[in-house]
């Protein structure tokens, strides 16, 4: 059994863990709250983007003289590169969060037999595809906890230009869907080129927003949707980079509060054991009194 | 009363503007447009630039970072990146940002997107600084 000394300072050190692992649950629980404000107050600028695409999309659908509008995000070109955006964090302590996006975006590497050109946002996924041996094209460090929407617009940009470069002819986007705070799902998303179906399904619903027969585009309908397409691919990235940055806490949170009960429990088998070698000094200390006092 | 219409701007960090007006006066790609109360539905593209609103012989400004407009049933919605009131710009460093911009343009080892995203940030310090110096 060990010693009763050696007992005692693993306590103590089990102790100051929680105390650290507490005090990150709390941090992570307040920063929670602001991350999920943030990605509320997203919304609204990536539901009046869209808004504007299906409004442009069902207007040439509904034209009568055929124009079809051709918009280089829009045609499926053959695939020769694709481009694949993860979401990870800068940092670990947040459970199985980045395992799971990483494994979900590796299983898609392994099937895609076309070229890759890899952009990785925080140092944990970069890691993890380096261990792999897998190139990375690009990485971005220091904004997973907190996306501002300019880092958004870095990364929008340089996919929007390749893009119409023809250097990448298709691009995923993999980052994690927050359900609730327990649950968050790694999603692979494809962000260019765009699915006009994808438009269609939400202007059945909301026709009177998105349609009107009598709206005038100016310069023209092909401009602004041209122009409006690489500024929502800005703000995808930005609600996908919200809602990770939302997982990331989340699951920090959760890590860090099984963690804390976790060293609770520990705390309390050790005490037990320690009290046990307590008496059991006790003990022998009396017998060997006792037995000393007889020898006499 | 009729004649007012609604003024909604959207950045992605905030609704910044969202009250009734009387017009509104904006750089659009193809020129100025000053848009009243119930214009007909048009959708257009914005330049960088400085809008005027006009409300009850009020007159107020703001910086627009580029964007799109809708205007539909008596609203008109404008999507921006940022949009800033005049206590909001700091000239100071508008002007600092100006003189980096120009120099990285200057710059012969600047490579093509470099120069892209100076004349950007050029423009925009540009139009920050003259709403910023015509309040004072």
């Amino acid at each position: 059994m060990a010693s009763m000394r050696d007992i005692k300072s693993r306590i103590k050190s089990v102790g100051s863990t929680q105390q650290i692992t507490k005090a990150m649950n709390l941090v992570a629980t307040s920063k929670l709250q602001k991350s999920k404000m943030i990605l509320g107050e997203s919304r609204d600028f990536y539901n009046k983007t869209r808004d504007i695409i299906v409004g442009i999309l069902s207007d040439s659908e509904n034209a009568d003289n055929d124009e079809a509008i051709n918009s280089i995000f829009l045609e499926k070109r053959k695939v020769k590169t694709t481009a694949i955006i993860v979401l990870t964090s800068d940092r670990g302590l947040c459970g199985g969060y980045n395992a799971n996006i990483c494994k979900e975006t590796y299983k898609k590497i392994q099937e895609i037999e076309n070229d890759l050109f890899l952009i990785i946002v925080g140092s944990r996924g970069a890691e993890f595809f380096s261990d792999k041996g897998i190139e990375i094209k690009e990485t971005y460090k220091g904004i997973s906890e907190k996306p501002s929407f300019e880092d958004a617009f870095r990364i929008g940009n340089l996919i929007s230009k390749l893009y119409k470069e023809e250097k990448v002819d298709e691009v995923i986007l993999a980052y994690t869907e927050f359900e609730s705070v327990i649950s968050h799902i790694p999603n692979l998303k494809k962000v260019l080129p765009l699915d006009s179906s994808d438009f269609e399904e939400k202007n059945e619903k909301n026709t009177k927003t998105g349609y009107n027969p009598l709206m005038i585009y100016d310069p023209g309908k092909e401009e602004v949707l041209n122009y409006i397409i690489p500024r929502y691919i800005n703000t995808v990235i930005y609600s996908a980079l919200s809602e990770s940055a939302v997982c990331e806490i989340g699951a920090r949170m959760t890590s860090m509060d099984s963690a804390t009960k976790n060293a609770e429990e520990t705390i309390d088998k050790m005490t037990i054991i320690y009290n046990r070698a307590r008496q059991g000094a006790i003990t022998q200390e009396i017998t060997e009194i006792v037995a000393g006092a007889n020898a006499l | 009363m009729a004649n007012k219409t609604h003024l909604k701007i959207i950045t992605p960090y905030n609704i910044s503007f969202d009250d009734e007006i009387e017009k509104i006066l904006l750089t659009a790609t193809s020129g100025e447009i000053v848009i009243m109360a119930n214009h007909a539905p048009i959708t257009f593209i914005l330049e960088e630039c400085i809008v005027k609103i006009i409300n009850n012989e009020n007159k107020f400004y703001l910086t627009i970072m580029g964007g799109s407009v809708e205007v539909l049933n008596n609203n008109i919605t404008i999507i921006t990146d940022a949009a800033e009131n005049p206590d909001q710009i700091d000239v100071d460093r508008a002007r600092y940002s100006k003189s980096r911009a120009e120099r990285r343009i200057d710059n012969k080892n600047s490579s093509e997107i470099d120069i892209e995203r100076a004349q950007r940030s050029l423009r925009r310090a540009e139009i920050r600084i003259k709403l910023g110096v015509m309040k004072r």
